[in-house]
């Protein structure tokens, strides 16, 4: 969630949202969310999606896939 | 009866007072129909009745979020700012769809700052370990130091379209 925070710090189309995953079950079903973190990135057509903490330069990689 | 105390609170003086520097806006997206004196006492009785369900209601996380923030605001005054917005009147409604935030997810905390070029929010209420993310986030908005590489900053320029990154969390 730090990390997405400090991207959307640098970038104006950078939206960064944490989702408390048991307070909104039925998002977190939908995303398929078993373990957390999770993360999904979505551009406006592709998508990525990952799990665990990531260093800087994955969580990068995967919002660059997206657009 | 206060949440943060004690060793926190004495952690979070000092902290706030050497890295905060520019003000920081929590938006708290909740309903007025949940902190009244009825919403609360009704809470009480029924987690009296079923307390081991383990699940938190919409109501009851959103009191204790705007508690959570409260406190936060009245260590750094100066720098830390609460709003509340009511989503049972039509203003607070039409400052969530303006935020861009999904008005049936509550609580919902929309940050601001000079240092937030995009968008960052926290849906649900950030305890546990999520509580510590809340104050890194509260510290890195008002510090401006995101501590990001600048190899990294280079190539988030290149971004150009809206990205979402949602983040699945848990307090545990």
């Amino acid at each position: 969630m730090r990390l997405a925070n400090q991207f959307a710090m640098a970038n104006e189309n950078i939206i960064a949202e944490a989702v408390e995953a048991n307070e909104f079950m039925d998002l977190a079903n939908s995303y398929h969310v078993y373990g957390v973190p999770k993360i999904i990135v979505k551009g406006l057509e592709k998508s990525a999606e990952f799990e665990g903490a990531q260093p800087e330069h994955i969580f990068l990689q995967n919002i660059l896939k997206v657009i | 009866m206060a949440i943060i105390s004690g060793e926190d609170l004495d952690y979070l003086k000092q902290r706030f007072a050497a890295e905060l520097k520019s003000g920081v806006e929590l938006n708290l997206f909740t309903r007025a129909s949940y902190h009244t004196p009825e919403a609360e006492a009704q809470a009480t009785e029924a987690n009296q009745e079923d307390d081991d369900t383990g699940e938190m209601f919409a109501g009851e996380a959103s009191r204790v979020t705007a508690q959570i923030l409260e406190e936060l605001a009245a260590i750094a005054p100066d720098k830390i700012t609460v709003v509340t917005h009511d989503m049972d009147s039509p203003d607070g409604v039409q400052m969530a769809e303006q935020a861009g935030l999904n008005a049936e997810m509550l609580p919902a905390i929309a940050f601001d700052s000079e240092n937030l070029k995009g968008q960052s929010r926290y849906y649900g209420l950030p305890s546990g370990y999520e509580f510590g993310s809340l104050i890194e986030n509260v510290v890195d908005l008002s510090s401006g130091n995101s501590e990001l590489r600048p190899a990294t900053v280079e190539k988030l320029a290149t971004v150009n379209q809206p990205v979402q990154i949602m983040v699945f969390v848990t307090p545990t």
